[in-house]
């Protein structure tokens, strides 16, 4: 009996609890086991990537363009372009939007707490990467002000108060962590999708000219253009677009901020959104429509961009016939276009066209006078869209007399319509720093847009949960 | 009847093995003589024919001769019967019975032949067993008849004088007769497996009297966690269910089969899908997070999952135990519950086999009315002239469409479900086995769906020293299920939805036999599929291979010490495989294969000591050790771009484009340390307390220990000198109990900051990022606690042919799980925490009675649980949302203070504006609709659950219904705010929507579809409640079974052949397919039906054969 007994207990005591009972995970890092070296603070920051690019794909980025006037979705993406404001579907693909892009800010402030404290590191690569998390930290809240106007600022992963703040507070926030990547980042990036000084440059000019600080902005765009670093891409006939959008270009003279895509399962742009050019069929998730009307009857149809932007006709890739679209849906977009169906086809934030155009409207506005640079700038744009040399003068160049700041600004903006025709909701921001929502959209839709479209609404459990905002903090409209 | 022949068989063998029958032993093999004599089968002794040819020969000699020539065997005493006899006999082919006579002749021999048997006795045997002592005092002869409740003759009945040791047994036909000395005697008739009875002569010198089958045996043991106990000494709240209540029902799961048989527990589906999961909720949900599942035990073994690797038929008995003095022995896993689960071993002595099966069709209990297709495009053309567009189509046009398709008769169809079992089970008095295999195939009654489950499981037990024993139970399980791309989709992206969405103008495929789109239209929404193009192109299969092998052994090793070693091994691995078929125009054929694993081990070490002091006292106490570890891995690969659909998924190279394979491990562990002391007086007053010490792997670094203890205490009042003598009351117990239990139920590593790898691409090529999860790491993670108290009641009355179990409890869960969203601006989404307080209080109570008993007998059993359950205190008081439901509604499931958890959040509705558009209640008076003017607008969770069971026989056939309800409840219609959109989204509609809209014509503020325009928007409101109360027949089964008359001798005897019908039908005004749906879980957000599979109808034919 008594051998048994301690025959039992000596059982018990092979199993040694406290060990026994350690949480050792396998296959995911923890604090402890993280942030030790160059590696580790490199993919710090790399995982601020992942929540924005995810936004990016899908169908955050759709909204940013259904919202353009030239565009409709179906189904559920319709009411983006109703401008009624938005529905449960839409208020709950806005409140996913908010999370990714706050994941983002989350990871970017571990990295910038975390990355001073690792010891093996030169001073020079910490700086760099920690202002690699700052851009973007700053491109996270340059779509929450944009989107959402105040929004709670988080500078650090412990933050104190986390009510909405000021919109200038939020442009401060994204102004101080770009003048950081201007001194701290490479000029060159080690690979394409990387960002360099320059594209916080260029990220600022456009940071300025939405906020109307003109000259700042000009003296921005002014610098990037003033690097030689970049050009634009030559194109002489409509499918050369293919070099600067197309699935298989891996950086060019073009690129100053990219998120990249390639060609392996998963890891594409979902472009199945839009329709491939050789095949039409009214099945599946396509959703993204061109409104017909004023905008595309005003759009020049010599100007290759729109031919390399949109179809009506098609070669149907399985009978070889020529065929048209439907009346009910007679132009469709093929910009991101990909006959394999992978769409690596990468996202253009900001490329030297912006900059170009940016120098263009903020050096007028800032000179109260169109100055030979910015026609210049304009007239390059221009002249590539008609498949002529940049550089020199061709019969397409805007006249240069006969120009007020209101015009050519107006010009400018028609040009970024066409130049950056679904690069992620550039033209609805641009309609909105110029003030022009309503009454373009009316134009171009005959649609008159309610006041709850203008900002997407706070998540609901945002309101919820934060002990600083209540109700009365929400949106108009919802 | 059965029950008996099975207990008497392994009896009459010894006897045959020990040859040495005694007189003591006499009354039982009259006994079985009389017994076997009713089944007895003449088949062989009437055909065979046997010559012999014997000279001066011993009649033992004789005896021997024939057995050795034959088939035939005796059964005989060589002291009462003289088989020293010298005879002669001769015999040409001839009869057994006339050798015999001839043998016998001029000797008062009795020869009974039974079969291949033959048992010879002395003919006054009858008066050698009854007691003759003391005649000379006046003596009264009492005689009478004992039969059973067919009015077949009992022989072999006890008969015994109380409070004497003179007693008799019924003769062949039951008769007896027994001289009595005082006339106002009591005689106690006794026979196995009947209930005792008692009768005062009152004078009286006949005594006819009839023997019920007991209902309910007060000495039968139970299992209960850790060991076994009396069913009359336990102290806590357990639900027993035999396994032939369940074990006949079309079920792929056993757990399928509790719905309305126990009190206290509700079964909750997530969907009518063949195979789908299944919850059983037991007195309410404790938790929030995860799942309200309990523990399952089986044969001892906690398991990795609930039953679905068990075959009902496999099963002996099912212990459901409920108040923490039965579950507190589980700690940290037994706060939902415990169900015990015994499954059937072998016995001693003869080799049974046993093949039951069934094969039935099942068709959709309902198809939904939808407009067909004129109706639909009239409908069509009302939405372009109010959003001031062209008609979509022509009259001409609508006049051709006529009916169109109906999409529900191509996706519905009439599906067969069968299931076959052979079990084999025996043994010798040293080992026994069992051993059984089934095949369960379930068809979808919607295309391409379907699950099979095939089981093999054995049983053996040696003893390889008279006090020590080794068993291994092992089952073998696989389960193959084609899944259907439809729960949980809207808006024609899965199966169902897509069937009533589709629009009626469409064929299903074109002239050349194509699928066509069913999204010609302009006003076509985006992703609306081919529901039939859909369901064939779309594979989602999962195989589940289930191994569990628990090997044991119970040593003896004083008297009353008995220690149980056990090490268990579950290993499962499934594999899941997907393809979508390129022929779907949205696909370019993307394929992927996963693998799960889990490996579990578990090494319990347990000591029982049992020991009685003098006649009234009975102490038992178990004190043991377990650890176990669990490991669970994860792999997946996809690709996509395949030539063609013939090679699937099984070719993941063969794709153009690999997608990121993926893989994942997580483990926990758990040592427990546990005892339990259990002590009886006189078998009236019983105590029980137990207490067990938990430590867990998945809580924060200083919360790893959890302690659960428990007390109990019962009186069995009817074991009172004051009652013992009561005929009517039978049994009466009171029982109370306290304890506290634990969850565990999270995933591991939810107490550390973990890292997860996420990718981008710089270049062309993918580089790899760690940051943190959505979950917010939570290192001050401990146990849930529910401390529970139970107080309950017992009763038997008339020989317990009326009892009743009833039970009142209170469970309160404090530092309650729950995974809570978080300030999404803080950039994590969720964290798992110890929230609040939630509490549960309920009654619940089953009521057995056994009205009818003769030829016609009625056994009627009715469950009726209530519980009530309230969220006492969330932190800061703050309100909890539940997931959001889907494109259209947003989360309407809420946890707040002083509700249920999970009631219903939204919006009141008000009748329609002049626009014809929905008007919502401004209830905070602000002017305009905003988050502020949501109320709580239903509650999920039933006031009252109940269950009827009812089993008629009248002869050979037997009659069983189950009947189960739930009231009270509500269900968050969703699919509502599909197909009952005023057709904003261009899908089909229910055909309720004619008349029912609202026009300008005839602008009706109060009709019930608001302005059919694509910008008509809904919110979450009391639109989408609705009631969820049901009746539903779920099981009648009318069953003949082979017994009695010409079936006795034959080897079929108890076969039984049944029609069964399940789901017979349901009450219920829910508007949707099916009342029982919970698609988006039974957590949080349950009673929310969004799209999910219907339930079936099952009409089956079965068959059980014994040999």
């Amino acid at each position: 009996m008594k051998k048994i007994i301690s025959f039992i207990f000596l059982g018990f005591s092979l199993v040694s609890c406290s060990d026994f009972l350690e949480e050792v995970p396998k296959d995911r890092m923890t604090e402890n086991n993280f942030y030790l070296n160059l590696e580790d603070a490199k993919a710090a920051v790399l995982g601020v990537y992942g929540p924005l690019r995810y936004n990016m794909d899908a169908d955050c980025f759709l909204m940013f363009d259904l919202l353009a006037d030239y565009l409709e979705g179906r189904g559920s993406t319709m009411p983006n372009s109703a401008y009624q404001g938005l529905d449960q579907t839409n208020i709950n693909r806005a409140a996913s939007a908010w999370r990714n892009f706050y994941q983002g800010i989350r990871n970017a402030n571990i990295a910038i707490e975390r990355i001073p404290n690792i010891n093996e590191i030169n001073e020079s690569d910490k700086d760099a990467l920690i202002a690699e998390a700052k851009f973007l930290r700053a491109l996270s809240y340059y779509y929450l002000v944009r989107l959402w106007g105040p929004v709670p600022i988080y500078l650090k992963t412990e933050t104190e108060d986390i009510g909405r703040k000021p919109v200038d507070e939020v442009y401060q926030a994204i102004i101080n962590d770009l003048q950081a990547g201007e001194t701290d980042l490479p000029s060159i990036p080690a690979q394409f999708g990387h960002p360099t000084k320059w594209s916080a440059k260029a990220f600022l000019a456009d940071v300025y000219l939405t906020i109307g600080e003109w000259s700042l902005a000009k003296e921005k765009a002014q610098e990037v253009i003033d690097s030689d670093l970049f050009d634009l891409i030559e194109v002489t006939v409509a499918d050369d677009f293919d070099d600067v959008f197309g699935p298989n270009v891996v950086g060019s003279e073009e690129e100053i901020f990219y998120f990249h895509y390639n060609a392996q399962e998963g890891w594409g742009r979902p472009h199945k959104y839009l329709w491939p050019l050789d095949s039409y069929s009214n099945r599946g998730s396509y959703v993204v429509y061109c409104i017909p009307g004023p905008f595309f009857d005003n759009w020049d149809d010599n100007d290759l961009r729109k031919q390399f932007n949109i179809f009506s006709e098609y070669i149907n890739r399985y009978t070889g016939e020529l065929e048209t679209l439907p009346e009910s849906w007679p132009i469709l977009v093929c910009k991101y276009r990909d006959p394999n169906g992978y769409y690596g086809n990468d996202w253009c934030f900001l490329r030297f066209a912006d900059v170009l155009l940016i120098y263009a409207e903020a050096a007028v506005l800032a000179d109260d006078a169109v100055s030979p640079l910015a026609l210049e700038c304009l007239n390059k744009i221009k002249r590539r869209a008609y498949g002529y040399p940049f550089n020199s003068v061709s019969p397409v160049d805007f006249p240069t007399d006969g120009w007020t700041v209101d015009s050519f600004r107006d010009t400018v903006i028609i040009q970024r319509a066409y130049e950056l025709f679904m690069e992620g909701g550039k033209r609805w921001f641009d309609l909105k720093r110029t003030g022009t929502v309503e009454e373009v959209i009316l134009a171009n839709t005959g649609r008159v847009v309610k006041e709850a479209h203008l900002l997407w609404p706070i998540p609901e459990a945002e309101i919820d949960l934060n002990p600083y905002m209540s109700q009365e903090d929400q949106n108009p409209g919802y | 009847m059965k029950n008996n022949y099975v207990k008497l068989v392994p009896l009459l063998i010894n006897i045959w093995y020990s040859k040495q029958l005694r007189i003591m032993k006499l009354s039982i093999l009259i006994f079985m003589i009389s017994i076997i004599h009713i089944w007895a089968n003449n088949t062989y002794s009437q055909t065979a024919r046997i010559s012999l040819d014997l000279k001066s020969v011993s009649v033992k000699e004789a005896l021997d001769e024939i057995e050795k020539n034959s088939e035939f065997y005796f059964l005989y005493s060589s002291r009462l019967i003289d088989v020293n006899r010298t005879v002669d006999i001769f015999a040409e082919k001839e009869k057994i019975q006339d050798i015999l006579t001839d043998l016998f002749v001029n000797e008062d021999i009795n020869f009974l032949v039974m079969d291949r048997q033959i048992v010879l006795s002395p003919k006054d045997i009858l008066k050698t067993v009854s007691t003759a002592r003391d005649r000379e005092s006046q003596q009264i002869v009492v005689t009478g008849k004992v039969t059973d409740e067919d009015g077949n003759p009992l022989p072999g009945v006890n008969i015994i004088i109380k409070g004497t040791s003179t007693g008799t047994i019924t003769d062949m036909d039951g008769t007896y007769n027994i001289e009595v000395e005082d006339p106002e005697a009591i005689l106690v008739f006794s026979f196995i497996g009947y209930g005792t009875q008692e009768v005062a002569l009152s004078g009286r010198s006949v005594i006819n009297i009839t023997l019920v089958e007991e209902i309910i045996g007060m000495e039968e043991v139970i299992a209960i966690g850790y060991g076994i106990i009396k069913k009359s000494d336990m102290t806590g709240s357990v639900s027993s269910i035999e396994g032939n209540d369940i074990r006949l029902q079309a079920v792929g799961n056993p757990i399928q089969a509790l719905a309305g048989i126990a009190s206290g527990v509700q079964l909750l589906q997530t969907s009518g899908q063949p195979g789908s999961d299944l919850s059983l909720l037991i007195r309410g949900g404790n938790s929030i997070l995860g799942s309200n599942e309990p523990l399952y035990v089986v044969d001892g073994t906690p398991m990795v999952s609930d039953l679905k690797i068990l075959n009902p038929n496999d099963i002996e008995s099912i212990e459901i135990l409920k108040d923490a003095s039965a579950t507190a022995i589980y700690g940290s896993r037994g706060s939902n519950g415990v169900v015990i689960v015994t499954t059937k071993g072998g016995k001693e002595g003869k080799t049974d086999i046993e093949y039951s099966g069934y094969y039935g069709i099942q068709q959709t209990t309902k198809t939904m009315d939808m407009l067909n297709a004129e109706e639909f495009a009239t409908l069509a053309n009302v939405r372009a002239a109010n959003d001031g567009m062209a008609p979509f189509f022509t009259l001409a046009e609508i006049g051709s469409f006529g009916e169109g398709t109906d999409w529900q008769d191509e996706v519905f169809q009439i599906a067969p479900i069968q299931n076959h079992s052979l079990r084999v089970s025996g043994g010798t008095s040293k080992t026994t086995f069992n051993v059984s295999g089934s095949y369960f195939n379930q068809e979808g009654i919607i295309i391409n769906s379907g699950y099979k489950n095939l089981q093999l499981r054995a049983r053996l037990e040696t003893y390889i020293m008279p006090n020590w024993k080794f068993s291994l139970n092992s089952v073998l399980s696989r389960r193959e299920n084609n899944n259907l791309h439809s729960n949980n989709t809207e808006r024609g992206m899965g199966v169902l939805s897509a069937a009533l969405g589709a629009p009626p103008t469409i064929p299903v495929r074109d002239e050349e036999g194509n699928y066509n789109s069913v999204i010609p239209y302009a006003f076509s929404p985006e992703g609306l599929e081919n529901p039939t193009e859909l369901a064939y192109s779309r594979k989602m299969f999962t195989h589940d291979n289930d191994l569990h092998l628990n090997l044991s052994t119970d040593v003896n090793i004083l008297k009353n010490l008995v220690f149980y070693s056990s090490i268990g091994i579950q290993y499962g691995l499934g594999r899941g495989d997907n393809y979508t078929k390129q022929s779907m125009v949205t696909s370019i054929g993307s394929a992927s294969i996963s693998y799960s694993e889990y490996m579990d081990i578990l090494n319990e070490n347990i000591l029982t000591y049992t020991k009685e002091f003098g006649a009234n006292h009975e102490l038992k106490i178990m004190g043991g050790f377990t650890a176990q570890k669990r490991t669970n891995q994860n792999l997946n690969a996809s690709s996509s771009g395949f030539l063609n659909d013939i090679l699937e998924n099984y070719s993941l190279q063969s794709g153009s484009n690999y997608g990121t394979p993926t893989s994942s491990i997580s483990e926990w562990t758990l040592v427990s340390y546990l005892g339990r002391f259990n002590y009886s007086y006189k078998g009236k007053y019983l105590i029980t307390a137990s207490l067990r010490a938990d430590g867990s792997s998945r809580f924060g670094k200083d919360n790893k220990y959890g302690y659960f203890p428990s007390a109990a205490i019962a009186w069995r009042v009817s074991e009172e000198d004051f009652l013992i003598d009561n005929r009517l009351l039978s049994n009466l117990k009171f029982r109370a109990s306290i304890g506290q239990t634990g969850n565990t139920n999270i995933s591991p590593y939810q107490s550390l900051s973990t890292l997860y790898s996420n990718q981008t691409v710089f270049d062309d090529a993918l580089y790899i990022g760690f940051a943190p999860g959505s979950a917010m790491p939570n290192p001050e993670l401990k146990w849930e606690t529910t401390t529970q108290i139970n107080t309950g009641l017992d009763i038997g009355l008339f020989n317990n042919r009326l009892t009743l179990i009833a039970d009142y409890y209170h469970k309160k869960t404090t530092d309650i799980l729950v995974n809570i969203p978080v300030v999404y601006s803080t950039g994590y989404g969720s964290q798992v925490t110890n929230l609040g307080d939630i509490q549960n209080t309920g009654f619940e109570m089953f009521l057995n009675s056994t009205p009818i008993v003769g030829l016609f007998n009625w056994n009627i059993g009715v469950t009726l649980s209530v519980n009530r359950n309230k969220v006492i205190k969330l932190p800061g008081g703050a309100d909890i949302m539940g997931a959001t439901i889907g494109w259209v509604l947003p989360a309407m499931s809420l946890v707040r203070e002083g509700e249920p958890v999970g009631v219903f959040y939204g919006y009141v509705e008000d009748g329609l504006t002049e626009e014809g558009l929905i008007k919502y209640v401004d209830l905070d008076n602000s002017g305009d609709i905003n988050a502020l003017d949501r109320r709580i607008i239903g509650d999920p969770n039933p006031d009252f659950i109940f269950g009827v069971n009812s089993n008629m026989s009248y002869k050979n056939f037997s009659l069983t219904i189950l009947i189960n309800g739930v009231y009270g409840n509500d269900i968050l219609n969703y699919n509502l705010s599909n197909i009952g959109d005023s057709f904003s989204y261009g899908i089909n509609q229910m055909d309720d929507v004619l008349g029912n809209y609202w026009t300008e014509e005839n602008p009706d503020p109060n009709a019930k579809y608001p302005r059919v325009s694509e910008d008509t928007r809904f919110l979450g409101s009391d639109r989408f409640i609705e009631d969820g109360s049901y009746v539903q027949i779920k099981h009648v089964k009318l069953s003949y079974t082979l017994k009695g008359g010409r079936f006795e001798s034959s080897r079929f005897n108890n076969s039984e052949i049944f029609i069964s019908a399940q789901n017979l039908y349901t009450f219920t005004n829910y508007s949707f397919f099916s009342p029982i749906q919970n698609t988006l879980g039974t957590g949080i957000s349950k009673g929310i039906d969004k799209w999910g599979y219907p339930d079936a109808r099952t009409i089956m034919l079965g068959l059980i054969i014994n040999l």
